[in-house]
């Protein structure tokens, strides 16, 4: 293959890809610049074995899925235990350039997703952030169509209860 | 657009200035990597291809030249073809020693515990029969897991796999992927004699004696490796396997060998009923029941290169913190050190981020009940309030504490 409509297209994968795994990431591991460094780690992979996609509707599930696998790997890293352990308890609160931008409008809705534990944000991410449906769902996070409805139900159930506000109304009709 | 998709869109904001960024880094390092792209692999592929031809064509040669004599020659007698199951066999039949070989592992499904070790943290091996010719063990210490599997092979036991399994499980193995294993290296041959060889390891005693914490015992088969100023020893025994391992050097001035290393026996349990073979030190600590509601924390974090400290401390009785810190120690193995260690970690400390958790009943580090320590490589190690209370740290007591005090940590959490 010609050396150079390969690199023209890896950069177009780039160009297409890197905004939304960037928020996909950012929403699993809470951190920008962890985020950043998974992203890198991917389409760097991505570039290795470029060659081997031809269909482009798949290449978006390949990097989800990579991405996916890298902010696990993240989160069950020693350094980012040792984040949280020290965020807990310290008494100052340590300037990072990493928290959440604040915005004038009120997020509670969002900020309540984000406390959720990674089982259930996850599906929450996908569902209405991803806008995919339980089966691509399914397909991406390698579970059951079922497992992933279950999760949902409890994840909105999480939901309710953080919510003070009735914003929670929205998830009745689901 | 539904309003989770709006709020978190808003959360996240403009990526478009993080996204040139990333770009950007992966244009720079890509160059870097090296490239194995499908078209090259199908290169070498060819290349390993005509190669394997060139082979099949070299030993087909001699083939054909005896299929002509065979010609010229007499009829060939009709010959029986091998029974199907012996055919992908890596197995000889079993040699006449193998009841003997056998002998040398633990039974199935077993635990092996052994003081001493790297940096004498302990070892415990696992041991898993195969089948009747094939044992696996798991090995691990404070260094590391390895796993290994060796091979009842005729009159011999062999290596045929060992590899570093850590944070891993143990392989589950087919027998047909087994009998692919090639053979590492002869642990041992029957029958042995002083003087055989396998490989650096040489025969010196068949029916000695060795002493090891388990107890004494006798009929024991003594294998040394030794090369320049360092000897090795590995002592085994009929019944048990290998029971005791040390190392020594040479000291110069006194002509002695000085032990560098000891590992030994103390007990064998019951993989299937671990505790109820739990076999106490006759000084071991009664657990007390403590009772606390505070948590406490004190930390010494390097900020910079220039190894500026930042000190993050407090005390706590919000159970969503002790949440977060019951996670983290679940994530994190329990290390039960020497006391040699806990005095060369206490050093680092002046240099590496630690984080000491007190359990106390007040909030204070007036009465404190225990201290963890986590330190920078993920290890916590855990010790009761007090060093004179640490005895011998590598027995089971301590590490039933570390639970008992996980479980407190689990009810106050709710």
């Amino acid at each position: 293959m010609n050396h150079y409509l390969a690199e023209q297209e890896f950069q177009q994968v780039m160009q297409e890809h890197t905004e939304y795994l960037l928020r996909l990431a950012y929403l699993y591991v809470k951190d920008w610049s962890a985020g950043e460094d998974i992203v890198q780690d991917v389409f760097l992979k991505f570039y290795q074995v470029s060659n081997q996609f031809e269909e482009r509707s798949s290449l978006k599930t390949y990097l989800t899925r990579m991405t996916i696998n890298k902010c696990k790997d993240y989160l069950k890293s020693w350094h980012y235990r040792k984040q949280v352990l020290t965020n807990s308890f310290s008494n100052r609160t340590r300037k990072t350039p990493n928290r959440f931008i604040e915005q004038d409008e009120k997020l509670e809705l969002a900020d309540a997703v984000m406390q959720l534990s990674l089982k259930y944000r996850e599906v929450i991410i996908h569902y209405y952030f991803e806008e995919l449906s339980v089966l691509e769902i399914a397909q991406i996070l390698s579970i059951s169509d079922n497992t992933v409805k279950t999760r949902l139900r409890k994840a909105r159930a999480l939901l309710r209860e953080q919510l003070k506000h009735n914003q929670w109304e929205v998830l009745l009709s689901e | 657009m539904n309003e989770i998709k709006s709020q978190l869109n808003a959360k996240v904001g403009d990526t478009s200035e993080r996204a040139s960024r990333v770009q950007q880094q992966v244009n720079i390092k890509k160059i870097q990597q090296p490239l194995v792209k499908k078209g090259y692999l199908g290169y070498y592929a060819t290349i390993v291809a005509f190669i394997g031809v060139l082979v099949l064509c070299i030993n087909l040669i001699p083939s054909i030249n005896d299929e002509v004599g065979q010609l010229t020659g007499p009829e060939p007698t009709e010959t029986t073809p091998p029974p199907l199951e012996e055919v992908d066999t890596a197995v000889e039949k079993k040699g006449e020693y193998y009841g003997l070989l056998k002998q040398y592992f633990f039974p199935d499904e077993t635990e092996a515990v052994f003081l001493g070790g790297f940096e004498n943290g302990g070892v415990k091996t696992h041991t898993f029969w195969l089948s009747d010719d094939y044992v696996q063990q798991v090995v691990s210490n404070d260094g590391g897991t390895v796993e290994r599997v060796y091979r009842l092979n005729g009159n011999q036991i062999e290596l045929v796999y060992q590899e570093m399994i850590d944070g891993s499980e143990r392989t589950q193995w087919s027998i047909e992927e087994l009998n692919k294993l090639p053979m590492l290296e002869v642990l041992l041959k029957a029958p042995f004699e002083i003087g055989d060889e396998y490989g650096n390891w040489t025969v010196i005693e068949t029916s000695g004696q060795v002493t090891t914490t388990y107890g004494s015992m006798s009929n024991v088969l003594v294998v040394e490796n030794k090369t320049d100023d360092v000897r090795m020893r590995k002592y085994f025994v009929q019944g048990f396997g290998e029971v005791k391992w040390e190392a020594t050097y040479l000291n110069e001035e006194s002509g002695d060998y000085e032990v560098a290393s000891n590992t030994d026996l103390v007990g064998i349990y019951s993989l299937s009923d671990e505790a109820a073979n739990i076999d106490y030190d006759q000084t071991a600590m009664i657990m007390e029941t403590v009772e606390f509601d505070t948590i406490c924390f004190n930390g010494r974090l390097v900020v910079d290169m220039s190894l500026n400290v930042e000190f993050v401390n407090g005390c706590t009785t919000d159970t969503e913190k002790i949440q977060s810190v019951i996670k983290i120690l679940d994530s994190l193995p329990i290390k039960v050190s020497s006391q040699e260690e806990d005095g060369q970690r206490v050093t680092a400390i002046q240099q590496t981020d630690n984080y000491q958790i007190y359990l106390g009943n007040s909030v204070s580090y007036e009465d404190l009940e225990y201290q963890i320590t986590i330190y920078e490589d993920g290890i916590f190690q855990y010790q009761p309030k007090g060093m004179a209370r640490l005895g011998n740290i590598t027995s089971k007591p301590f590490v039933e504490q570390y639970n008992e005090v996980k479980r407190l940590l689990d009810e106050m959490a709710e």
